[in-house]
């Protein structure tokens, strides 16, 4: 029998799916030790969401969560929007930092799992000289 | 009160490389480090440009790809923080807080960052209306 207090993940959710899928493929292709470990931690991520997906505290895998506003317009009261930071295995820089953002419903208890990325999907990094010149600059 | 009355650019320049290693500085770094990061998450877009530039630069420099160089001695830094913290056993919470909430700012100034990111709210809307889409269809 289910454990009522637990919530149900969606894991096998089609869209989620493609979207693992696209990600996987950028950023593991054929390395399969950092992909092993990818998926190692994501089934983590998802047992821990199961147990309680509004966690704000830093977890022992690294990984640590907050809730997310909605874009305009689609505020729904028995819904929690949240995203959840992790460091992507086998990469550093801009491309480590992982995202995945989930929909909790209250009213089913479960949790649909929305987009997968890392920042370096969505950036403006400015030029590493010129991180380097601000930083010089203010250390006089 | 705002993030510009709080804290000065030189102020976040010296957070970003603290060298002192006593356990009341690194106590006072750690609540300022969250005390930002709060700030980050509420109140970017009223953050000064020149705060905010190098908010930036301290972010994308704590998580850049480093030289095998630039962590050795990065790690001799760390080690030395460590060494100096760790006589006293009681010490060891200190360098977890101080870890902790130099993450949770530069998690806060990436999310910001990302957030600005055009093509980060256009997905963003895509998959929340698909979510709900997929909810009325549930229903019928």
């Amino acid at each position: 029998m289910s454990d009522p207090g637990k919530f149900h993940v969606e894991r096998e959710d089609t869209d989620f799916r493609t979207e693992l899928n696209s990600f996987k493929k950028k950023y593991f292709g054929r390395k399969r030790k950092p992909l092993r470990a990818f998926d190692t931690l994501l089934e983590g991520i998802f047992d821990s969401l199961e147990t309680n997906p509004r966690n704000t505290q830093p977890s022992v895998r690294g990984t640590r969560a907050r809730p997310e506003k909605w874009p305009k317009g689609s505020y729904q009261e028995h819904l929690g929007f949240w995203k959840l930071m992790f460091q992507v295995p086998g990469q550093a820089g801009d491309a480590g930092q992982g995202r995945l953002m989930y929909q909790i419903n209250f009213r089913s208890n479960s949790v649909l799992p929305l987009m997968i990325y890392t920042h370096k999907d969505h950036t403006k990094r400015p030029p590493d000289d010129e991180i380097k010149r601000v930083l010089e600059r203010h250390s006089d | 009160m705002s993030l510009s009355s709080e804290i000065t650019p030189r102020e976040v320049h010296q957070l970003a490389s603290p060298r002192v290693a006593s356990p009341s500085r690194l106590i006072e770094v750690a609540r300022l480090y969250e005390r930002l990061a709060v700030r980050v998450e509420n109140e970017w877009e009223t953050v000064p440009p020149d705060v905010r530039e190098l908010l930036t630069a301290f972010a994308y420099n704590t998580v850049r790809r480093r030289s095998v160089w630039e962590k050795l001695r990065s790690n001799w830094h760390q080690l030395k923080l460590a060494y100096t913290l760790l006589r006293g056993q009681e010490e060891i919470h200190i360098v977890s807080e101080y870890v902790e909430s130099r993450r949770h700012l530069v998690d806060a100034i990436l999310l910001a960052i990302e957030e600005e990111d055009e093509s980060y709210q256009e997905r963003l809307t895509a998959v929340v209306e698909r979510a709900a889409s997929k909810q009325e269809d549930a229903k019928l």
